[in-house]
């Protein structure tokens, strides 16, 4: 078996192709794809979702956090065939049907939480994960959370005060 | 790169036995992939390779947490974060709940499983240790039927299980605690992903709860495998009321069971210390019933309170003499970066692009010998293998603004490991990396050369044996300290008076040595190109700062005129001067122009700290005082490394050098800074470089000062800086800055000389003046629209910091519209007129000064065009910012241009350049920026652990264009700068370097930041840039390092004069505060940097006035 995929590899054959049934913002999506692939690369070169970003690489920093049935993950250490039958939220289904910001989304322009914009989706998707958690209202909880995603332009400071909008914003439409 | 290299299958078993069965038939090239989130992320990294992943979580039943009699039982495929949210584990065992909830970051806690975390053994992970002292038991299934084995025989080393082949961890069973058993746990962690410890501990009291008559004690994250001792368990037992005399004891033998490792989380010595700390603080702690937080023992302020404080402090009245300027309007590039449709190069496709991978050296110093690509070029997909050789008919193999010491790729020899061998153009990214690992080079190693100190004794190995070009854009470089036939790079001299007369004035003379680390910029965005090379031009879209002193590169490699070379720079995800000037442009131009398609360059993180980083400074620093307290000289030696390839290493060490002098009022300077060329990855600029550099010495060594002298040091510097408008550099622009005022509000802010601070909790400050805004050239174009909108063309980078938000503001002012009615370009040579760069904080006073020329221009335009309309002189009208007006006449722009053009949807264009000859940008500096910061930080006076209570600093800004902005501009250096404060140091071990990853070096994260955050914003209207606005942008980053050390020595009374002020070197510092050491011995210039003078038969010549 090893050699044989050593082999496939080698002689550039692939194993074979599966087809993946998910539902991408919304959206149901049925993708080709290698079983070995990330999801952030079924994303950004599969799908055309680019404002999924890659930076670490290696589920460190945050920036290609996806949130899969609603929970965020790192979806360049993420498979994408893990996702078969599963609900995908990237960027890009952050605005409402009629095109309005999210909440979460307008909390990030009214805070200025965001400079260069690289994190800023990562950052979106962890914070919209939070603020519809029963983590949201315990101040270490939301430290522990959002200090999962790297941010280098902002000092965090108003990437906080966004959070804080969001929290406020999310409870009151909760009533 | 978002694809794994080689492709492996995934198995999805039914039954653990058909699992089990897969595994053996496998023979090891299959692994069972549970939540994945250790296997994949190595496997990603090269560490593992597997054929098969036999994925386990298709079978039922493996992922219950549930009670099993007299123990809770957690399913191996359990993650972490529903074991952290499940109630029977938060009810039955706190500390697992709050460890499992702790670990990683949200993502790892929902994807990875604790069965996998324990099977995969992974040394520096932790839930094995607290498992030690709950005596867990581990279920097993395999070929052989199942068995139970305690967690003290699972984890037999590093990365090691008792797991025979074919056997699967099932579940793993926590016994319920008895009613009078305690269990703690503490882990010490200063990288997320790396707990460098991890200490647990149970108790079992008698049921007086008086004596404790059973115990656990297990130690791990320090060790290759987490490890449990039986004689500190029985130390540990007998009456509670005599503990503490025990523990001491107990913790030794902790210490002295566990196989503690030197490494780069700590030395076994600290960590042995720790485990003495920690033990006693859990068994403490648990007998009185407290469940600490894991983690650094702090307390934060609520965030409402924190975040309410920090929005109240930048509330201010906008301008009344401004309609735009002043506001704080919101980003124009907002709703493009919350939405994902902000484009940044690596989103870009192109028709036909291929895409490369580079193989790098994996030596630090070699020749050559043979490089066999035959392997590669037969991988179906490769188009090409390209070597050095194969760029032999170019113009130039090598290219540098300054120096033209960059190779594309290595030519005969390799002068780092990292540097660029083969490129691999391939169809797809991964074909390009499995094509390139079959490249097969040979090489002769050289001795290699990693210090500054190594390359510059006599006789030391020569890195570059041939004199290189001076480059294209040498500029204000001193180029006198490069010596061909040494190592030596740079020896910039600043000096003015006589420095022995002043320290023989001298009545107090205070000298040490100091260290500022080498360091990473890491930008989320690593460096990526595409160029696109066809029909005799050639496209490049990129992620620079430097756009067109990039184009100058490309063009001189291929000897292209400048016009037919177009570099596209769309949005940047990050700058900070780690992508000023060019990165992987050539690589990726070199790789089309050999393939006739688009290629596209993207480096890992990885490839990204081996083509750039920051240089380093060790620093010798000596200051005279004379007899009525007035600072009278400074003196100072630096090295620095500046590694492979110059760079703007020249340009990192003449700033060094002026950045180093301070805002005093010196009789006499001498300071002298060599860089010399080492086999370590290329240093280059890092935002605020020479002044992160100078000020941590600078600024150490003055409180240093004050305190010999017994007065504070904030009353000393009072006494001894310059004064507005003082000519306080011979020949430099006067300092159009009020420094002591600025010192006075920060000192304020923090509470300096009014609020007692706690024990352990002190406070300090620091202050810089540093020469900003680099060459003052650029020009720009607008364009005045029919409809009255205007479009700007800008050759200015947007790296994030808003360029584009700030420099169309300007033109909206100017011709009296909405900023929704301007358009700015991105940088593009193809497009946008010439700009020098987008950095030094130039690029709103330089660039927003032709903008405001350019409007200007139309401005003129518009009056004669309106003189003819009205067949008035043109002396008769004035511009405003609406229109133009004769008398009681007004007529706005759209009604000049469609009277005068007779269509509507006409045009007037002007044009606006600044140049440092014969104007007012002619004195150096463009700007002074001159920041201070005060910090207030508490300390663990037991483990050195600290954090930042307050930081707080002054923006002198002149006018703050967009006061967000603007203030945004400093909470972010703030938090980056802190990163080198705490942890940040790039280390190399041996030709490698061992921590150049995001995982190795971790920079700021959110629970980092201090509970109170304030910028003061001091608008004078006193600079150079529009409206009176200054350079701003890098300047507080330089301060915050000597900040933070002086607040240190305020806390804890001891020295730190090496970044970063890591636990370990403040609980060193604290053994030679009480041994006595003192921190400023007279010592004299040192021999290290004796030991290089011998290349000064090359001496340069000093240069009173700096660069």
């Amino acid at each position: 078996m090893a050699e044989q995929a050593a082999e496939s590899a080698e002689a550039g054959g692939l194993p074979e192709k599966i087809t993946i049934q998910m539902t991408v913002n919304g959206r149901p999506v049925a993708v080709e794809a290698d079983p070995w692939e990330a999801l952030s690369h079924t994303l950004r070169t599969r799908l055309g979702l680019t404002g999924t970003k890659i930076s670490c690489d290696v589920q460190a920093c945050g920036a290609c956090t996806v949130l899969v049935d609603g929970l965020p993950r790192s979806s360049c250490t993420y498979l994408a065939y893990e996702a078969q039958g599963r609900e995908v939220l990237t960027v890009e289904g952050l605005e409402t049907a009629d095109g309005s910001l999210s909440p979460v989304q307008q909390a990030f322009i009214d805070q200025s939480g965001y400079q260069c914009g690289y994190c800023t989706p990562g950052m979106l998707l962890a914070t919209h994960a939070l603020i519809t958690s029963e983590d949201a209202d315990d101040d270490d909880a939301v430290i522990e959370h959002m200090s999962g995603n790297l941010c280098r332009c902002t000092g965090y400071v108003p990437i906080v005060a966004a959070v804080l909008q969001a929290r406020k914003a999310a409870a009151a439409s909760r009533g | 790169m978002p694809h794994f290299t080689h492709p492996f299958r995934i198995a999805q078993p039914a039954t653990l036995a058909e699992a089990s069965r897969l595994l053996l038939d496998a023979d090891g090239a299959a692994a069972v992939y549970a939540g994945g989130s250790e296997l994949l992320l190595t496997m990603k990294q090269g560490g593992l390779r597997y054929d098969t992943l036999v994925d386990i979580k298709t079978i039922p039943g493996l992922d219950v947490v549930a009670p099993a009699g007299a123990a809770i039982s957690i399913g191996a495929l359990a993650t972490h974060r529903s074991i952290a949210k499940s109630a029977a584990v938060r009810t039955a065992f706190p500390f697992l709940a709050r460890l499992e909830g702790t670990i990683a970051n949200p993502r790892v806690r929902a994807t990875g499983t604790l069965g996998g975390n324990l099977c995969f053994a992974e040394p520096h992970s932790d839930p094995a240790t607290l498992l030690l002292a709950h005596d867990a038991v581990l279920h097993v299934s395999g070929p052989d039927g199942d068995r139970a084995i305690p967690v003290m025989d699972f984890t037999i080393g590093s990365y090691t299980t008792a797991l025979e082949p074919g056997e699967i961890l099932r579940s793993i069973d926590v016994p319920r605690l008895g009613a009078n058993s305690l269990v703690a746990y503490q882990r010490v962690q200063q990288l997320e992903h790396r707990p460098m410890l991890g200490v647990a501990v149970r108790l079992d009291l008698d049921d007086a709860r008086r004596v404790i008559v059973g115990s656990r004690a297990a130690v791990g994250a320090a060790a290759p495998q987490p490890t449990r001792s039986e004689a500190a368990e029985a130390l540990l037992l007998g009456d509670i009321a005599s503990i503490d005399a025990r523990i001491a004891e107990a913790a030794a033998a902790l210490a002295d069971a566990a196989d503690l490792l030197d490494d780069a989380d700590g030395s076994a010595a600290y960590k042995r210390h720790l485990i003495g700390v920690h033990l006693r603080r859990l068994v403490q702690g648990a007998l009185k019933g407290e469940i600490p937080q894991i983690g650094v023992p702090r307390k934060r302020r609520p965030l409402e309170a924190m975040i309410g404080e920090w929005q109240h402090g930048r509330e201010r009245t906008p301008p009344a003499d401004f309609k735009v300027i002043g506001r704080s309007l919101p980003r124009t590039d907002g709703r493009p970066k919350v939405t994902g449709t902000a484009v940044y190069t690596a989103d870009i496709s192109l028709p036909q692009m291929a895409h490369a991978k580079v193989l790098r050296s994996p030596v630090g110093h070699a020749r050559i010998l043979s490089i066999d690509v035959e392997a590669a070029k037969a991988v179906p997909g490769v188009l090409d293998v390209i070597t050095g050789q194969d760029l032999l008919t170019l113009r130039r193999q090598l290219f540098g603004h300054a120096y033209r010491d960059n190779t594309i790729l290595a030519m005969e020899k390799v002068v780092y490991a990292g540097e660029a061998v083969v490129a691999v153009v391939a169809e797809d990214a991964a074909t390009a990396q499995r094509a390139a690992d079959l490249v097969e080079i040979a090489y002769d190693e050289l001795e290699p050369v990693m210090t500054p100190e190594q390359a510059l004794r006599e006789g030391a190995p020569l890195i570059h044996e041939e004199p290189h070009e001076i480059g294209h854009a040498p500029g204000h470089i001193n180029l006198e300290g490069r010596a061909p036939g040494t190592n030596r790079l740079t020896n910039d001299i600043v000096q003015w008076g006589n420095i022995d007369e002043a320290f023989a004035r001298a009545k107090t003379i205070v000298e040490g040595e100091y260290y500022y680390p080498m360091s990473f910029v890491y930008t989320m965005e690593p460096y990526a190109s595409i160029a696109d090379y066809r029909g005799g031009e050639v496209t490049i879209h990129t992620t620079g700062q430097h756009t067109y002193t990039t184009r100058r590169d490309i063009a001189d490699i291929f000897g292209l005129p400048l016009s037919k070379v177009r570099i596209a720079t769309p949005y940047v995800g990050g700058g900070f001067g780690a992508k000023s000037y060019s990165k992987v442009e050539p690589l990726a131009a070199v790789c089309s122009w050999r393939v006739g398609r688009p290629v596209k360059v993207e480096l890992t993180v990885e490839e990204t700290v081996l083509t750039t980083r920051a240089l380093d400074a060790r620093v010798w620093l000596k200051t005279g005082v004379d007899e009525h307290g007035r600072l009278i000289a400074r003196q100072a030696r630096v090295l620095m490394n500046a590694g492979a390839f110059s760079q703007n290493a020249m340009l990192v060490s003449a700033k060094t050098s002026t950045r180093m002098v301070g805002p005093y009022n010196w009789d006499a300077v001498d300071i002298q800074v060599r860089s010399a060329y080492t086999n370590t990855s290329p240093g280059s600029s890092y935002r605020g470089f020479g002044g992160v550099h100078g000020s941590l010495p600078g600024e150490v060594q003055m409180d240093e000062t004050a305190e010999i002298l017994g007065v504070d040091p904030v009353e000393y510097r009072l006494q001894n800086l310059v004064e507005r408008d003082h000519e306080f550099w011979p020949g430099k622009r006067r300092l159009h800055a009020d420094v002591k005022a600025n010192l006075r509000m920060v000192a304020g802010g923090i509470g300096w000389g009014t609020t007692v601070e706690p024990e352990n909790t002190g406070k300090g400050v620091g202050l810089i003046v540093m020469d900003s805004g680099a060459v003052p050239i650029g020009r720009s174009e607008v364009r005045l629209h029919g409809d009255g909108s205007v479009t700007v063309l800008t050759g200015a980078a947007e790296l994030g910091q808003g360029s584009r938000t700030v420099l169309a503001m300007v033109a909206a002012e100017e011709f009296g519209v909405g900023l929704d009615k301007v358009r700015i370009s991105m940088s593009d040579s193809g497009v946008a007129p010439y700009a020098r760069s987008t950095g030094a904080d130039r690029t709103t006073i330089m660039e927003g000064s032709t903008i405001l020329l350019a409007c200007q221009d139309i401005k003129q335009q518009m009056r004669d065009m309106a003189a003819e309309i009205w067949s008035a002189p043109a002396a008769d009208i004035t511009a405003t910012n609406d229109g133009v007006q004769r008398g009681q006449l007004f007529m706005p722009w759209s009604e000049v241009i469609e009277r005068y053009f007779t269509i509507q949807d006409m045009e007037v264009s002007g044009r606006g350049h600044i140049r440092p000859k014969n104007s007012e940008w002619a004195l150096i500096p463009p700007s002074w920026e001159n920041p201070v910061v005060g910090a207030r930080v508490e300390a663990d006076p037991e483990t050195g652990e600290w954090w930042v209570k307050s930081l707080i600093d002054v923006a002198d800004i002149g006018l703050a264009l967009n006061p967000t902005l603007a203030d945004g501009m400093d909470t972010g250096s703030l938090i980056q700068s802190l990163g080198i404060a705490m942890r940040e140091e790039l280390i190399y071990d041996g030709q490698q370097l061992s921590n150049g990853s995001v995982l190795g070096y971790r920079v700021p994260e959110m629970a980092d930041i201090p509970d109170q955050m304030h910028t003061f914003v001091v608008e004078n209207r006193d600079g150079m840039g529009p409206y009176g606005s200054k350079a701003h942008g890098d300047g507080s980053m330089s301060v915050v390092a000597p900040a933070i050390a002086n607040a240190l020595h305020d806390a804890l009374g001891v020295r730190l004069h090496r970044a970063p002020f890591t636990p370990e070197r403040v609980w060193k510092a604290m053994l030679d505060r009480d041994a006595g050491v003192n921190p400023n011995p007279t010592a004299g210039i040192p021999d290290w940097w004796k030991a290089t003078d011998w290349t000064d038969r090359h001496a340069p010549k000093p240069s009173g006035k700096g660069h």
